[in-house]
Order: C-alpha cells, then sequence, then structure tokens
C-alpha cells in the first residue's frame, strides 16, 4: 500500500528584485517531482546541496506552500491547513542539528511532551507516562528528563529528537540527514537505533542523505535528485550498486573509499552545479554530462528499466 | 630534522564550568614534504592543536599552559606572528566565514603579497591570478574582481587555498577544508590538494574526521582521542593493521558499499568522554572491550608496534620498545 504518493510537485520561491509588482523570477527548488513511499519500507533520498531534497520534506509537512502537483496521504489529497495539521500527526520529522531543532530553554520532558501537548492527547498522567516510554525506547535513562539540551550529547540529542518525533505515534518518519553533524562512532549507534525502531514499530522512512554508503544498507529504494529534478528512482542496490543515469555514476565515483591505494583522480568529476536560478533547459544535468547531446534541451521522459525509472536519453524502454 | 615539533603541548580552556584540556599532552612531528592527516572525533583537540601551532588559541578562555613549538628547530612561540602566512598557513572548513565579504577577491589576494613578500601591486596581481589559476579557477583575471558571494562554495575554497599557497609557505595547516561542500566538491578538492602535495614542495597538515578522505591524502596519520594521541602510524599501516582499539573501532564504523542489507553498524559503545572529569588511565578504557585494571589506573605510554607508535596497555609486551 502506497502511505503516501507525490505528483508532480512543484515548489517555487519567488526572488524579489523589484519594490513593487510581481516577481518575475523563481528558483525553482523542486520542479515536476513523482514518487510514493510504501508502506513499511525506507526510501532514500539522495543529491547535493540544493538539488531540493529537504524542501521537498518541508513542503509535505506544509512548511513550505506547493506551487503546484499533489500530495496525497494515504490516499488523500493534502491541501486545506487542517488537512496538514492532521498529516503532520502522523507524518514526524527528524532534522539534521539537533543542537538547533531542540530549544535550548525547555527541558527535554517538554521537549517531549510538546506534540502530545498541541494535540491534547490524553491525560497529564498519560502524557507523562508515554514521555518515558518513548525516552526509553530511543535507549535513554529517565534522568535525562529534567535536563537541558546543552547536558546531552551529540548522540543523545538527536535520539531526543528522536523520541519528540515518535511520541505522537507517527507512521512515516521523515529523517533529514539525521546523523550528518554526528561523529562516526556516534552515527553508527543512532542509525541502528532506527532500523531497529523501524522494525519494532513498523515505521516507513523517507531517509534524506548525502552519503550514499548508508543509504546504500538502509534503504529499500532510492531517488537521485539534481537541482530540482529527479534523476533515476528504483530499488537502493540496483541504483547504487549499478548505476546507469550519467550523474548518479558521477556521484559515486566521487565517494571517497577508505582505502589509501584507491585514489581516483581520472575520475574525478568536473564543473559545477549550476545556479538554481537559471537553471539548464531539459535535463539539468547536461552541462556536466559527458554523453550530453542535442536532444537533451528537451526534458527527458522517465524510461523503465526493471524495477527502476531513470530520466536520461541514454536508455531506451526494454 | 623534522619541519615541525610538537612537543607536549596542553592547551587549557578555563570555562565557567571548569577546566577543559584538549590537547593534553600531545607531541608529534611534520616531516618535510610529507602530508600528515590528524583524524579524530568532535572534542578530540584536533582543531585547537591547529590553532596552536598557528598562536591563533583564543584567549581567553584558552591558554597554551605547556608545551614548545618548534619550527625547523626554533620555537616559534615568540615570533609566530612573522611567520603566519608566509611560512606557515592555514585553510578552514568554511571558507564563507574566512574571506572578507566586502573586499573583492583581487584586493585580499594582493594584501597577503604585499604585506608578506613586500611585492609591488603589478607583481602581487600577476602572481595572484597565476595561483587562481594553478587551483583551478576559471578565467581568474575576471574572478579577481569578484566579490566573495559571488562563488560558489567549492570554488571559494580553491580561493582560500589559493590565499594559503601564495607565498609558497613550508607548512599549509588544513582543518577539515572538505567537510562543508558536497561530495562531487569534495573530490575537486581532494584531487587539488594531492596536486598540489605532488608540485609543490610544502609539508600539509591535513585535520579531518573522516578516515576516508584521509586516506586520500595522507602519507602519515595522527589518531586522536580526547585530548590525547592515541596513535601514530603510516597511513597504508593504519588502514592495514590498525591496533589502537579506538583506531579498529572508528575503521570499523565506516560504512562501506556490499554489506548484507540492514544488517547493524559496528558502533563504539558509550559517548566521547567529558573532558571537564576526563576519566582516570587511558581515556577511552570506558568505552573499550579489551580495558583491564591497569588501563582504568594508569595513562599508557607510546608502544612501538610494527613501525606504529600505540598508546595502548594492550601492547606492552611485543613492543619494540616503550
Amino acid at each position: 500500500m502506497k502511505i503516501l504518493e507525490i505528483k508532480n510537485l512543484k515548489v517555487y520561491f519567488p526572488i524579489k528584485d523589484k519594490l513593487f509588482g510581481k516577481p518575475e523570477r523563481f528558483i525553482k527548488a523542486v520542479d515536476g517531482v513523482s514518487f510514493y513511499v510504501e508502506k513499511g519500507e525506507t526510501l532514500g533520498i539522495v543529491g547535493e546541496s540544493g538539488s531540493g531534497k529537504s524542501t521537498i520534506a518541508m513542503t509535505i509537512l506544509g512548511v513550505h506552500k506547493k506551487t503546484a502537483g499533489e500530495i496525497l496521504f494515504e490516499g488523500r489529497a493534502v491541501e486545506s491547513k487542517e488537512d496538514f495539521k492532521f498529516l503532520r500527526k502522523k507524518v514526524q520529522i527528524v532534522f539534521q542539528d539537533p543542537e538547533a531543532s531542540l530549544d535550548p530553554r525547555k527541558r527535554i520532558k517538554y521537549i517531549v511532551r510538546e506534540g502530545l501537548d498541541i494535540y491534547k492527547i490524553g491525560t497529564k498522567g498519560d502524557r507523562e507516562r508515554r514521555v518515558r516510554e518513548v525516552i526509553s525506547k530511543v535507549g535513554l535513562t529517565e534522568d535525562v528528563l529534567n535536563k537541558y539540551p546543552h547536558e546531552l550529547s551529540g548522540g543523545q540529542k538527536q535520539r531526543v529528537s528522536i523520541a519528540r518525533a515518535l511520541v505522537l505515534e507517527p507512521e512515516l518518519l521523515i529523517l533529514d540527514e539525521p546523523t550528518s553533524s554526528l561523529d562516526v562512532s556516534v552515527q553508527a549507534q543512532i542509525l541502528n537505533l532506527l532500523m531497529d525502531l523501524q522494525e519494532r514499530l513498523s515505521l516507513t522512512y523517507i531517509f534524506i542523505s548525502h552519503d550514499l554508503k548508508v543509504v546504500e544498507h538502509i534503504a529499500d529504494r532510492v531517488m537521485i535528485m539534481y537541482l530540482g529534478k529527479v534523476m533515476e528512482i528504483g530499488p537502493a542496490q540496483d541504483i547504487l550498486l549499478e548505476p546507469l543515469h550519467p550523474y548518479t555514476r558521477a556521484l559515486l565515483s566521487s565517494v571517497p573509499l577508505p582505502d589509501p591505494k584507491v585514489k581516483k583522480d581520472d575520475e574525478v568529476f568536473e564543473g559545477e552545479i549550476p545556479s538554481p536560478l537559471d537553471p539548464p533547459q531539459g535535463c539539468p544535468f547536461k552541462t556536466r554530462c559527458k554523453y550530453a547531446m542535442d536532444i537533451c534541451d528537451t526534458p527527458p521522459e522517465p524510461i523503465r528499466l526493471d524495477d527502476r525509472l531513470i530520466f536520461c536519453y541514454l536508455y531506451k524502454e526494454g | 630534522m623534522a619541519l615541525l615539533e610538537v612537543k607536549d603541548l596542553v592547551v587549557e580552556f578555563s570555562l565557567p564550568e571548569g577546566k577543559i584540556r584538549a590537547p593534553d599532552g600531545i607531541s608529534f612531528e611534520v616531516e618535510h614534504e610529507e602530508v600528515l592527516g590528524i583524524v579524530g572525533e568532535s572534542g578530540s583537540g584536533k582543531s585547537v592543536t591547529a590553532l596552536a601551532i598557528m598562536g591563533l588559541v583564543p584567549s581567553p578562555p584558552g591558554k597554551v599552559v605547556n608545551g614548545k613549538i618548534l619550527f625547523e628547530g626554533k620555537d616559534i612561540s615568540g615570533n609566530i606572528h612573522e611567520l603566519r602566512g608566509k611560512e606557515i598557513s592555514m585553510v578552514f572548513q568554511n571558507p564563507l566565514n574566512s574571506l572578507n565579504p566586502s573586499l573583492k577577491i583581487g584586493v585580499q589576494l594582493v594584501e597577503v603579497l604585499q604585506e608578506h613578500l613586500n611585492m609591488s601591486e603589478r607583481e602581487a596581481w600577476n602572481r595572484s591570478v597565476e595561483v587562481l589559476k594553478m587551483m583551478g579557477i576559471p578565467d581568474p583575471e575576471t574572478m579577481m574582481n569578484r566579490y566573495p558571494f559571488e562563488f560558489s562554495g567549492g570554488m571559494r575554497q580553491r580561493v582560500m587555498i589559493a590565499m594559503a599557497m601564495l607565498c609558497e609557505p613550508k607548512l599549509l595547516i588544513a582543518d577539515e577544508p572538505t567537510t562543508a561542500l558536497d561530495v562531487t566538491t569534495q573530490a575537486q578538492i581532494l584531487k587539488l590538494f594531492r596536486k598540489l602535495k605532488e608540485s609543490s614542495k610544502t609539508s600539509i597538515i591535513f585535520i579531518s574526521h573522516d578516515l576516508s578522505v584521509i586516506a586520500q591524502i595522507a602519507d602519515r596519520v595522527v589518531v586522536m582521542y580526547a585530548g590525547k594521541i592515541v596513535e601514530k602510524a603510516r597511513i597504508d599501516d593504519i588502514f592495514e593493521h590498525p591496533f589502537h582499539p579506538y583506531t579498529r573501532g572508528l575503521l570499523k564504523s565506516i560504512p562501506s558499499f556490499y554489506k548484507k542489507r540492514k544488517s547493524r553498524f559496528h558502533s563504539i559503545p558509550g559517548n566521547v568522554p567529558n573532558l571537564m572529569n576526563p576519566p582516570r588511565g587511558c581515556r577511552f578504557h570506558p568505552r573499550c572491550s579489551d580495558a583491564s585494571e591497569l588501563c582504568r589506573e594508569k595513562e599508557p605510554p607510546f608502544f612501538k608496534v610494527n613501525g606504529s607508535y600505540v598508546s595502548c596497555w594492550l601492547y606492552q609486551r611485543g613492543a619494540d620498545h616503550s
């Protein structure tokens, strides 16, 4: 069952060059993106900065307003303010930097309880019980409840963020680079916790990351994005172990390997991401693609190959 | 003689809650024309070590309370301001914070050369253009007249490296120079560092939390944990036979492709200790599965094992010499 479906989503941010009148220029942060998330699976979203991956997350939660397209949650269109409020009870987010996403002046017990207070769930006693329950689920002890965020380590803070997201018993968790600000040894602890929680609570994840090795490991399917558009989407291992789209290949060849004997100077992929204010027409990757052809000036239609969809003229159906 | 020798360096921070020492008594050398990687997690003291060498420890609250820094055999604590930018230069993690936003790139580069090498404006301009070109910046003449905000993250980092290399320093300290960059840009900057390593005589201290990045550039590595150095080794040795339990844990924690899907990642249990009140003995012992009574009591010295130096009691026997 599809828990979430996104159809042709566009999110444009206007640029105010002029003092009066309508803005004429837009940053097309997300430009015609469609995908779905099956119940119980992990969809990885991968892309470099400016690819639109976090914008998609914020738009699903109603923080950014969509310019066009449809968001369907459990089959129902999400349009009005009330729809989003309902959705936010079922869809929670964990941000990259727990330092910035936990209120420094509130105690942990309040931070974790806040969602229950907002949705007026249960009595005071119920809420406190629920808070203690999720705190132990994320591997913390109850003595953190009376502490402030600054008294905790980075890993503990990220556990609090996860507890806060779980307190409302959501169906879908959006994890926006949940381990990027953590040290390697702690990163592994948090990833393991997330995998355990998914199994135990049958959660669905959208896992946003730029770390291809982590995504290959924990995602079932993956979507590769570049400048607001989808390049390739399909089973994670197919895409990340046998990349087809030239951008996915470039991305993978850029990952430094923990082996001093493998230095990939010849494969280093030159050029820069174009400005999102003035993106190339057609395939946004064509300015850096060594296979670019004239036809790439027209936006490519998705090509289905086995279980994946590729937006590239190099490939043909079948 | 080594180009740089750091001996027993201790930097102390006096905070309202108490005192923190990181680094706490570390010693290492940087040889001529070598790239030394310093790897460690946040709070291990790796960046403060760099700042201490540069004479830039923010004071207060920080203070170098012990140790010597010898550059070409001479103590530089008194005259670091004469060497800084000329003989020893530094590249920081976030280029946007290290460039002046209101001055054109050209002005900022020319100033360095006029200040340190007394070049005329014309000479300085030409040299700057030349170095920008070396760093792979397209159309450097035009770029000289641009402001930092007009550059992308990767290009700004190239400008920072250009600025650091202008006077052909003997030592370049790069503190997490690729951490703020996207993976494709990171690969480009690493390639640039490798080019510098081959084409110039500059020694480099390359600081990173990421062993995969260090693997791509360093000749030797110093692994830091909670203010102490735990292992010093050649880069191949660290990856082929790491000795210290922390180094081993760190290497195993690196996610890799082709692992069994959804199997659990290796993690080091516990958290980095609070340095306000560090553990007695070996600082890693609360997280170490091999810890013994000795580790809880006494700080291990360095043991030499197969060419690596390891600060761990496990190697007391079988060590070449302590």
